[in-house]
């Protein structure tokens, strides 16, 4: 079966069964190795990616799904501002995640931003509950996504929140 | 960790690898816990796809465990469920893993032990007595005997990245890459069973991330099926466990049941304590020896005690293999041995804060026959300074009120706190091999920089940093100018296994002392100078009740802990409402990653105490179970103040095994409070509270 959808903001096409799972298709198709496969049932995180404006674990998504669709994987969000607005939140902060779970924390960390410019404490540890990885202390992750919304605050509006 | 481990400035993770022409392998696992294994039936294999058995290894069908070594595939008993007797290789990995899973293993069942309790004495993996004093008689004159049973569950390691292996063949040699905390074991036992010689196999260590200890031996098992299969395909070939996989077969913290009896004098004083400790190896006990060693210690406590006899025993079960989990035995011990403090204190009617500062060990106290401690001991600071941070007295005065004056578990809230001191011993004891000479090596070279050479394995970048500023420090050097070389085992000396915070004790001790001979050297011989340091354990340790003069351990941590709990009156769920820590960790090259190494610890030992149960039935643990195993999410985090004893030690200490041995027990007290029923038990979930308090 024939699968177009854009990925990281060029069109592309992959020849698939339709229930081959997306986080497959990334890593052997693209060679897109930011989303890990880790659990296989999205419980992880490992495998985020945005789907259509969503951050989803990829694992869970069949090739069906994505047709006509966009996907933007890490490699595709590391070329944004919204990236460096999170990368330099996380550095600010001493946030040191281990490498595998880095597209659960910074995806999850923009969907947060994406909906609430201003999370508070509460809803930024919230945001990592679907994150299960043992790597960084749940107070790093506050501090760095609450670092992360003033540096996009002052990038947007020149101003902190 | 080195600087070069980065590819393409991503860390290299083994599911990341995928060299040209790369078959996969799948294991065929026994499905019964113990039986004589009679045949191994494959559906047709097609063109490319072998089946690779016991009998096909060139040499020894074993890996070194250090305690009890393992068998690579089960050859003529099988011993649990889930034990690989063959190894299916070729090119697609769905039709390997659909010809494994088709493949039946014909056996004659044989009766199969689970418990551990109770054992005979054949299934002994290890065991260890030892009598200091004379606690016969402490205890015929004890003015109060305290007796009590610590039950502890297993432990997921839940690393990052499940286990894996690559092999393959560049020239004439074998590489290795796996995610290993120790690329030297990995070396001997591929050469072992493939019977080569140990240089013609490089390992290339991958990214281990948080491993808790996870992948000391079980990486070495794995790459030896992959060698063998490279071997006999002349292909590379990759392994690579599911989650679900790695979480049924791979090593978990072994179980425990530990047994205190104390004779305590008039004023509350230990007169004398009996441990008996035993553990769950499952069916093979790789590092047996230095788990159970640590547990019989750690039983001691780290209170004065004149007259001690410990009993220590390692069992084997038909339950897959356990293995090290961080701090080893010392953290099962030490929930033990301070739930037994708080209860000593309990029965002499002593606030527990006061019996541990009147009784915790000081400098010049005996201490399991050592006749002094040498090094000063701030355990009176380290529990001031936690009481003071936690409010300690009075909200224990508060809630004892709270449940003295309750008519039932309905009337909260149901508050409580608890107190835990505890040491962490840094550094292997000594086992064979494991005391065996590993080596640093440094070279200043002609344009002024560092390199050094070391096969340790860092789960973080905190120990490569704090490498970096030792030796920026000994030499005068900035850190950007030191360069910490690939791992590789064929360009780097073995330094070990890197574990027990043996990356911060011994192989940041040897990279300064490479930094000071260098320093001695610099301005007398042309450079490039280069300095290799060795480190081999004092002694060995004994047990058979020998007095020993001397400390087992190289270097001792100590830490205080309170923590604080609401439960849920109507959910029965322990709500952590703060942890209060306070660490003696030596020299602190970097407070920031110090503090949050402890945190982390603090938040995976709560797990431990609180929500993470694994369980076998009949052997196995049950499939699908790696969906509900209960991990705290961060927004379950709780308020973790902690502190450090500051002082003018010039020694890097370990610290990220403290937490495990110090707040489980701190939890169990304050549940004990809170619901006023004593739990002697981890995990302490919600479903035992609710029984402890509908019974009570």
């Amino acid at each position: 079966m024939t699968i177009e959808f854009i990925l990281n903001g060029e069109d592309v096409v992959v020849q698939t069964s339709l229930d081959r799972r997306l986080i497959d298709i990334l890593r052997e198709n693209f060679k897109l190795l930011n989303a890990k496969a880790g659990c296989r049932v999205g419980r992880c995180g490992s495998c985020s990616v945005i789907l259509n404006g969503k951050v989803i674990p990829s694992c869970l998504v069949s090739a069906f799904r994505i047709r006509g669709g966009e996907v933007i994987t890490l490699e595709g969000f590391s070329l944004t501002d919204e990236y460096q607005d999170i990368a330099s939140g996380f550095s600010r902060a001493g946030v040191e995640n281990c490498g595998y779970c880095d597209a659960a924390k910074i995806l999850a960390a923009e969907a947060l931003l994406e909906q609430n410019p201003r999370p508070n404490k509460d809803e930024v540890l919230s945001a990592f509950n679907g994150v299960l990885c043992r790597c960084t202390v749940p107070r790093l992750l506050v501090d760095g996504v609450l670092a992360a919304a003033d540096i996009r605050q002052r990038r947007l509006y020149g101003r902190a929140p | 960790m080195s600087d070069s481990d980065d590819l393409n400035g991503k860390r290299v993770f083994v599911e990341d690898l995928h060299p040209a022409g790369l078959y996969h392998a799948a294991l065929v696992r026994s499905k019964i816990a113990h039986g004589k294994l009679r045949g191994i039936e494959t559906p047709k294999l097609s063109h490319g796809n072998i089946l690779i058995r016991a009998s096909d290894i060139p040499g020894q069908n074993r890996m070194e465990g250090y305690g009890d070594d393992s068998p690579i595939l089960a050859a003529d008993e099988i011993k649990y469920i889930g034990e690989p007797v063959a190894i299916l290789v070729g090119p697609d990995k769905s039709i390997v893993d659909r010809l494994a899973s088709e493949c039946v293993v014909s056996a004659d069942i044989l009766p199969a032990n689970y418990s551990f309790e109770k054992f005979s004495s054949d299934r002994l993996a290890a065991k260890r007595t030892a009598v200091f004093g004379d606690p016969d008689d402490a205890f015929a004159k004890a003015a109060h005997i305290v007796e009590g049973v610590c039950r502890t569950g297993r432990q997921e390691h839940w690393y990052a990245e499940p286990q894996g292996a690559i092999a393959s063949f560049s020239y004439d040699k074998l590489e290795i890459f796996t995610a290993t905390q120790w690329p030297f074991h990995v070396r001997s036992t591929v050469s072992s069973v493939l019977d080569v010689r140990a240089e013609d196999i490089v390992v290339h260590p991958c990214e281990v991330g948080v491993h808790l200890d996870g992948k000391i031996w079980y990486p070495s098992l794995l790459s030896a099926y992959v060698a063998l299969a490279a071997l006999v395909c002349r292909k590379p070939v990759k392994l690579f466990l599911t989650r679900e996989e790695d979480f049924l077969f791979s090593p978990k913290r072994p179980p425990s049941v530990i047994r205190h009896r104390s004779a305590i004098g008039k004023t509350g004083e230990l007169l004398a304590l009996e441990a008996r400790a035993v553990i769950d190896v499952g069916a093979f006990a790789p590092f047996a020896d230095e788990t159970l060693d640590r547990m019989c210690l750690g039983s001691i406590g780290a209170y004065r005690c004149p007259n001690v006899r410990v009993e220590g025993f390692a069992v084997r079960t038909n339950t897959p293999p356990a293995g090290p989990f961080a701090g080893f035995g010392l953290a099962q011990a030490f929930f033990a041995v301070e739930r037994h403090a708080s209860h000593i204190a309990e029965t002499c009617e002593i606030d527990p804060v006061d019996w541990r500062k009147a009784y915790a060990l000081g400098k010049n106290d005996s201490w399991i026959g050592k006749t002094t401690q040498k090094d000063t001991i701030p355990s009176a600071e380290l529990i001031d300074s936690v009481v003071t941070m936690s409010d300690y007295r009075r909200k224990w005065a508060s809630y004892e009120l709270l449940k003295n004056g309750r008519e039932s578990h309905k009337d909260g809230p149901l508050r409580g706190i608890g107190i835990s001191f505890a040491y962490q011993g840094n550094g292997f004891l000594s086992h064979g091999r494991l005391s065996g000479n590993f080596s640093v090596e440094a070279t200043l070279e002609k344009n002024g920089t560092l390199e050094i050479r070391t096969s340790a394995v860092s789960g973080s970048r905190e120990t490569a940093a704090l490498w970096r500023r030792v030796a920026a420090e000994a030499l005068s050097l900035s850190d950007a100018d030191i360069r910490i070389a690939p791992n590789s085992t064929d360009r780097v000396p073995d330094s070990g296994p890197s574990s027990l915070s043996r990356n911060v004790t011994v192989v940041t001790r040897l990279i300064e002392r490479c930094c000071i001979a260098i320093r001695k050297q610099r301005f007398r011989d042309p450079l490039p100078i280069t300095v290799k340091r060795s480190f081999r354990n004092p002694r060995s340790l004994e047990w058979g009740g020998k007095k020993m003069d001397y400390s087992p351990f190289p270097l001792f941590s100590w830490g205080a802990a309170v923590v604080e709990v609401e439960i849920n009156p109507i959910l029965y769920i322990p709500q952590v409402r703060g942890v209060w820590l306070c660490v003696d960790g030596g020299k602190i090259f970097s407070e920031r990653r110090a503090r949050s190494s402890l945190e982390n610890a603090v938040i995976h030992s709560l797990g431990w105490a609180s929500r993470e149960r694994i369980e076998p039935l009949d052997g196995s643990f049950s499939g699908g179970e790696p969906i509900h195993y209960d991990l705290a999410p961060p927004s379950g985090a709780p308020t973790i103040k902690v502190d450090f004893f500051w002082n003018d030690s010039t020694v890097p200490k370990g610290i990220g095994e403290l937490p495990f041995s110090c707040v489980p027990a701190a939890f169990a007290q304050a549940v004990s409070q809170a619901a006023g029923v004593s739990f002697d038990v981890i995990p302490l979930d919600p479903r035992l509270i609710r029984d402890a308090l509908e019974d009570s």
